[in-house]
């Protein structure tokens, strides 16, 4: 057996690698980790998969062609050849071409799911609830270290101090990601905790943001009884859970604000109805009042009661005139009947006399009753009862007050 | 949901009482009644608005718990 120096090994080594065709072009898909972007320009990183990884280096001259600047986690496939660095043994792949493959597999994972979903109702608008206008209480689901969700606290405290937050923390990237989402969600839901959810996550590749586009999550999202505001990534991502979601919010801040009606707008907005219902007392108060004057002064209801009594009054008077003056009359009437019935009593009392042969004696038709009322030799008429005669006075008998 | 009622609920209620009122097909009575209720309605609400205590928890799923975290995120 041959006995090599090292330097002779090694260099063995690569011409074996260098000569063999098949290593002379390769094609390598695999996650990126280790990136590292060195001063020189040129990129040095490792490709990775579950069981082996293989270090890369990308020429200053070649880096300039890519449209993109990979990223550890990222999947990616490159294309060179397979060196060997003999001082160090350390096998490397010089990438003359590199592509984001990643992006497209999983984008094609997830135009599939998001069909499907689809399909399925997952986004139909009819599902979406309402979010409610006044929270009372606001369930953060997000990272708890992070910009997210102190942006979102910030925000929700300066618009409406009145709101509950509720944080719950949880991993928005990463192996098992998306289970602990779901059941962020629905132990909210059971334990009826906040009237509505907010889903969030900053931004990232499509890979950091995969577990926003598993159906795990979306069936939770889907299934829940509280309202929930997606916000995942920037506003140019769309995940899964932001088309099964009540509402997409484009970042976390908007879903802040989307949830939080400001205080100072709903203070305005009932002091509003409360300035309206006041002027609207007072006009219905004036309204009426105008209305009972306008019928106070109206002529026929004014004066209608003292027309009423005045009326009663002179029908009081007339009927009293009346009456008095019909008492008067029958006074009167009395009277005369009287007066004939006493001028009738007394004429009978006459006829009586003068039929016993005594005469009533007149002078020129006045009764003569006193001595004064006669002299000698004047004519008078005597009355009997059946004739008269006219004598002459011979001898008056008696003394001057007609006593005989 | 809650037990009382939701405050966009009350919102609604009163929206739709100044709508009545300004139809101006309401008669005397009825206006009281309304300007009555809605005089309760928006005392109502105010006073919920007056609740601006800061309120911040944090829900630890695994444990059953929820504790206040106002100072962690000052």
């Amino acid at each position: 057996m041959q006995t090599y120096t090292v330097s002779d090994l090694t260099s063995k080594i690569n011409s074996i690698i260098t000569t063999n065709p098949s290593l002379n072009a390769v094609a390598v898909e695999g996650e990126v980790s280790n990136f590292n972007l060195n001063a020189s320009g040129h990129l040095y990183f490792s490709l990775k998969d579950e069981n082996s990884k293989i270090n890369c280096v990308m020429f200053r001259k070649d880096v300039m062609n890519i449209d993109f600047i990979p990223k550890d986690g990222m999947y990616i496939t490159v294309y060179g050849r397979v060196g060997f660095y003999e001082k160090t043994s350390a096998c490397q792949i010089y990438v003359t071409v590199l592509i984001n493959s990643g992006q497209g597999a999983l984008w094609a994972k997830f135009t599939e799911l998001k069909e499907r979903l689809e399909a399925k109702g997952y986004f139909s608008a009819e599902h979406k609830k309402s979010i409610p206008v006044f929270p009372k209480k606001i369930a953060v689901i997000t990272s708890p270290t992070g910009a997210v969700i102190h942006d979102i606290i910030k925000i929700l405290r300066r618009r409406n101090p009145a709101v509950e937050m509720i944080l719950c923390p949880s991993a928005v990237q990463g192996k098992g990601a998306e289970r602990e989402l779901a059941n962020a969600i629905k132990y909210i839901n059971t334990h009826n905790i906040a009237d509505v959810i907010i889903l969030a996550r900053g931004g990232g590749s499509i890979e950091e943001l995969w577990a926003f586009n598993e159906l795990t999550l979306a069936e939770a999202v889907y299934n829940s009884n509280i309202p929930i505001i997606s916000a995942v990534g920037h506003e140019t991502d769309f995940t899964i859970s932001d088309f099964v979601a009540d509402l997409r919010a484009a970042t976390p801040s908007a879903a802040a604000e989307i949830a939080s009606v400001p205080l100072s707008d709903l203070k305005n907005y009932i002091n509003e109805k409360e300035k309206y219902i006041n002027g609207y007392v007072i006009n219905l108060i004036y309204e009426y009042r105008k209305k009972l004057e306008a019928i106070k002064s109206c002529a026929v209801i004014s004066k209608t009661p003292q027309m009423i009594i005045d009326r009663y009054r002179l029908s009081i008077i007339s009927l009293d005139r009346r009456m008095r003056l019909s008492v008067i009359n029958q006074l009167n009437i009395n009277k005369i009947q009287l007066d004939n019935l006493k001028i009738r009593l007394s004429n009978n009392e006459v006829e009586k006399t003068l039929n016993k042969g005594y005469a009533i004696a007149y002078k020129n038709n006045k009764l003569i009753k006193n001595i004064s009322d006669i002299a000698i030799d004047d004519n008078i008429e005597l009355k009997f009862a059946h004739f008269d005669l006219g004598a002459k006075v011979n001898d008056i008998k008696g003394d001057n007050n007609g006593k005989g | 949901m809650e037990k009382a009622k939701k405050f966009e609920d009350k919102l609604k209620q009163l929206e739709d009482m100044v709508i009545t009122l300004e139809s101006g097909e309401v008669g005397l009575e009825e206006s009281i009644n309304v300007i009555t209720k809605a005089s309760s309605l928006i005392k109502e609400m105010e006073k919920e608005l007056l609740d601006t205590e800061d309120k911040l928890k944090i829900l630890d799923i695994n444990n059953n718990t929820i504790k206040d975290a106002s100072k962690d995120y000052e």
